[in-house]
C-alpha cells in the first residue's frame, strides 16, 4: 500500500506532496528526436486480453493462471475480456468490441500487468532469480542497475533499452530508495512501467 | 406554401428504400470502391440509421426525381444531375467522393490513413512502405497472440530479404497451429453461430459447439472453406480435451446421433446443424430466418439492412411492385413487406422440408419429407434472383457467387485488422477475395493479406 502513490505516479496520476516527505528526484522525460509528426497511418491496434496474457506469461515466465486472479478467485483476463476484446457467450456478445475502448480496459489491462510483475518478484525473490536479478538492497551500482533494466526492456519489449531511456529509469532508483524502497521496488516498478507503456499495449 | 406542403403529402410518394438503388447506383459508377461488393451500403443514400431517412446526397437525387415516376427509369439522370454538387460540404463534389470512395453524403474526407504517407525518420519501423520487421511483429501477435521475443525479433532483424519473407510466411505457418489461433477461429466460429443455451449434447435445441467446431475445421488447414456450406460430414474433437478436430462421417454413439440426427445426405454443413434447424426454423413452415440468417453470416447480405435484395414477381405483375406468392398468407405481398419478401421467401422455399421445432415428436433439426407440403407442394425457389431447384443447388449456387468470398476474406480481414478495408485498400481487398474464390482456402488467404500494404505498411 505503501507504493501506491509511486505507482499512481509512474501511471502518470499525480499527487500532492506531502509535508515533511522527502521530496524525489524530478523524472526528465527523455526527449527522442522523431522528426515532425506528420505521418498519419498510426493504424495501431491494443492488443487482445490473450494477447496482453501471453506476452505477460512469456516476458516473465509465468504461467497463465497466474497473470492475475481478482479476489484470488476469478482470473483477470476472463473477468474482464469482453473489456479487453474478447467475447462473452453468455451475454450475447458475440464479436469482440473494436470500435471502442472500455472504460474498463485501461485498469483491467493495469491489473494484470501489476499482478504479474507482483508475481514474478514474488517468484525470484523465494528462489533463483529469472527476471529481477538486481541485489536486494538500497544501493545499486551503474553496471547492475543497467543489466536489470536491459533485462526488463528485452523481456517486456523485445529490444536494448535507449541510453536516455536508462538513464532516465535509473534516475527513478534515487526516488524510490528516498520514499523507503529498495532495489526489487524499483525492479518492480520499472516492470509495470514498461508494461503499461503504449509500446508494450499497442501494434 | 403552406397548402402546397399540405397537397404534396398527400400524394402516393413511397418513403421506401428502393432495393434496386444499390445496384443501379453500382452500375453507373462500378470502379467505385464504394461497389466492392456489387452494391453500395444503403447509407451511400441514406442515413446512418437506415432508410427511410435519407442524408444529404440521397435528398438531392431524390429532389431531381419526378412525383410518381419510375424510379429505375430516372435514377441515372437524377445521379448524374448531382455529380458535380457537394451535398456533405466537404469541399469534394460528389462524383470526386464516389469514385474516390468516400461517402459523398457525409462528410468524410479521404481517410487520413489513405492521404500521403508522410516518411520520416522512425528509428523502429520503415514508416510509408512494407516493412517486414513490422509485419514480423503483427504476425507472431495476430496469429500467436504474443510478441517476439527478444532473440527471435533479433534473429528476423539479421535476415536478408527474402531470408525475412520466409521467415515471415515460416511464422505464419507456426502460428496458425498455436493454441491461440485455435481460440480466434472459436471466437469467428461463435460471431457467425450466435450461440445460445448450453453446448451440451442432449440439449434439445442442439449442440452449437458442432457448429464452432465446422467452422474452426473449414477454417484452418488445407480445407475448402466452402464446406461451411457444403459439408456432410461432422467435425469432433478428437481425442477430446486436446482441441485437435476430426471429420466423421456418422455419429459414433448415442448421444452424437441426438445431437445431429440428420442424415448425411440431407446435411449442408453450418444450415442445417441441430443448433441451426432449432433456433432458426423454430415453429416456422417458411424458413425465412434460416436463411436470413445464412444470407448475413456466410454470404454478407443482410436482409434487414437492404441488402442483396433480388427481388422476383412470383405474382406476374398483380402489383406494380415484385411480391412473393405469400405461400402461408402473412401478407407479405404488400409493398412494405415485398420489398425484402421478394427476395427472401423464394430464397426459403428450397428448405421448408427442414423441421425446426417438433413439440409433438418432442425433438428439433430433422427433415419431413412432406412438411409444409400444403403451402409448398415443391421446393424450388430462387438465390440472387435465379431459379434454385433445391437445397443442393442453392448451396451450390452460394458457393458460386462473388458473395461467399467476399464474406469469409471480410471475416478474416476485419478479424485481423479490427476494421473495414480503408477506400485506398480496395485493390488489395478485391484482390483478396478474388484469391480465394479460387482456392478458397482460409489459410493461404491469411498469406497473401501478410503480404498486403495494407498489412505490413506502418
Amino acid at each position: 500500500m505503501r507504493w501506491l502513490p509511486l505507482l499512481l505516479l509512474l501511471a502518470g496520476c499525480q499527487l500532492l506532496p506531502v509535508p515533511g516527505a522527502p521530496t524525489p528526484t524530478p523524472y526528465e522525460p527523455p526527449v527522442l528526436d522523431l522528426g515532425p509528426p506528420t505521418a498519419v497511418k498510426a493504424d495501431l491496434r491494443l492488443k487482445r486480453w490473450r494477447q496482453v496474457s501471453l506476452d505477460l506469461e512469456g516476458a516473465l515466465e509465468l504461467p497463465g493462471d497466474s497473470i492475475c486472479n481478482e479476489l484470488g478467485l476469478f482470473p483477470c483476463t476472463t473477468l474482464n475480456a469482453a473489456a479487453i476484446g474478447g467475447i462473452s457467450i453468455d451475454n450475447g456478445l458475440f464479436r469482440p468490441i473494436d470500435d471502442t475502448i472500455p472504460v474498463t480496459a485501461g485498469p483491467a489491462i493495469e491489473r494484470m500487468v501489476l499482478y504479474a510483475c507482483t508475481e514474478r518478484r514474488a517468484l525470484d525473490e523465494a528462489g533463483d532469480p529469472a527476471v529481477f536479478t538486481v541485489s536486494s538492497g538500497e544501493s545499486l551500482t551503474a553496471g547492475e542497475g543497467e543489466a536489470q533494466i536491459a533485462t526488463l526492456y528485452q523481456r517486456m519489449l523485445a529490444r536494448d533499452p535507449l541510453p536516455e531511456e536508462v538513464a532516465a529509469t535509473l534516475g527513478l532508483h534515487a526516488g524510490i530508495v528516498a520514499d523507503g524502497g529498495d532495489n526489487h521496488d524499483w525492479a518492480w516498478m520499472v516492470c509495470f512501467a514498461l508494461g503499461t507503456t503504449t509500446e508494450a499495449l499497442l501494434f | 406554401m403552406i397548402r402546397l406542403l399540405l397537397v404534396l403529402s398527400l400524394l402516393p410518394v413511397s418513403a421506401l428504400a428502393r432495393s434496386t438503388a444499390p445496384e443501379l447506383l453500382c452500375a453507373q459508377y462500378p470502379d467505385s470502391p464504394l461497389c466492392i461488393g456489387g452494391q453500395a451500403a444503403c447509407t451511400t443514400c441514406h442515413a446512418l440509421s437506415g432508410p427511410p431517412s435519407r442524408n444529404p446526397f440521397g435528398q438531392q437525387i431524390r429532389e431531381q426525381l419526378s412525383l410518381g415516376g419510375v424510379f429505375e427509369d430516372e435514377i441515372e439522370d437524377a445521379l448524374r444531375a448531382v455529380e458535380l454538387l457537394d451535398a456533405d460540404g466537404d469541399g469534394a463534389d460528389n462524383l470526386a467522393e464516389i469514385l474516390g470512395g468516400t461517402q459523398p453524403g457525409f462528410d468524410s474526407a479521404v481517410e487520413p490513413e489513405c492521404a500521403e504517407q508522410a516518411v520520416f525518420d522512425n528509428p523502429w519501423y520503415s514508416v510509408g512502405v512494407y516493412d517486414p520487421v513490422f509485419a514480423f511483429k503483427r504476425v507472431t501477435l495476430d496469429f500467436c497472440g504474443r510478441s517476439p521475443r527478444y532473440d527471435e525479433a533479433k534473429e528476423f532483424e539479421a535476415l536478408g530479404p527474402q531470408g525475412r519473407t520466409d521467415a515471415l510466411h515460416a511464422q505464419l505457418d507456426a502460428c496458425l497451429q498455436s493454441p491461440y489461433w485455435r481460440s480466434v477461429l472459436t471466437e469467428m466460429g461463435v460471431g457467425v453461430v450466435r450461440p445460445n443455451g448450453p453446448a451440451t449434447d442432449i440439449n434439445v435445441l442442439g449442440n452449437w459447439a458442432w457448429d464452432v467446431r465446422l467452422f474452426r475445421y473449414a477454417m484452418s488447414g488445407d480445407r475448402d472453406a466452402a464446406d461451411l456450406l457444403r459439408a456432410q460430414y461432422l467435425v469432433v474433437e478428437e481425442p477430446p480435451g486436446t482441441g485437435r478436430l476430426a471429420a466423421i462421417d456418422e455419429p459414433r454413439d448415442v448421444n452424437e446421433a441426438y445431437a445431429q440426427p440428420l442424415a448425411r445426405e440431407d446435411r449442408y454443413g453450418l444450415v442445417t446443424t441441430r443448433y441451426s434447424l432449432a433456433m432458426n426454423v423454430m415453429f416456422a413452415p417458411m424458413p425465412r430466418t434460416l436463411v436470413a440468417h445464412v444470407y448475413r453470416e456466410l454470404l454478407g447480405l443482410d436482409i434487414a439492412k437492404s441488402q442483396g435484395l433480388f427481388g422476383v414477381d412470383e405474382l406476374d405483375g398483380e402489383y406494380p411492385w415484385d411480391s412473393p406468392r405469400d405461400v402461408d398468407s402473412l401478407g407479405v405481398w404488400q409493398e412494405g413487406c415485398a420489398a425484402c419478401h421478394a427476395t427472401l421467401d423464394p430464397m426459403a422455399y428450397p428448405w421448408a422440408r427442414y423441421n425446426g421445432i417438433d413439440l409433438d415428436g418432442d425433438t428439433t433439426g430433422t427433415m419431413i419429407p412432406d412438411r409444409a407440403a400444403d403451402i409448398l407442394p415443391e421446393v424450388d425457389g430462387t438465390l440472387f434472383g435465379e431459379p434454385i431447384a433445391g437445397p443442393a443447388e442453392w448451396i451450390e449456387a452460394a458457393v458460386a457467387s462473388d458473395a461467399f468470398p467476399q464474406r469469409i476474406v471480410t471475416l478474416l480481414w476485419e478479424r485481423v485488422m479490427r476494421r473495414a478495408p480503408y477506400s485506398c485498400e480496395s485493390d488489395e481487398f478485391e484482390a483478396l477475395w478474388r484469391g480465394f474464390a479460387d482456392d478458397r482456402n482460409a489459410e493461404r488467404t491469411l498469406h497473401r493479406l501478410i503480404d498486403a500494404d495494407a498489412y505490413g505498411v506502418p
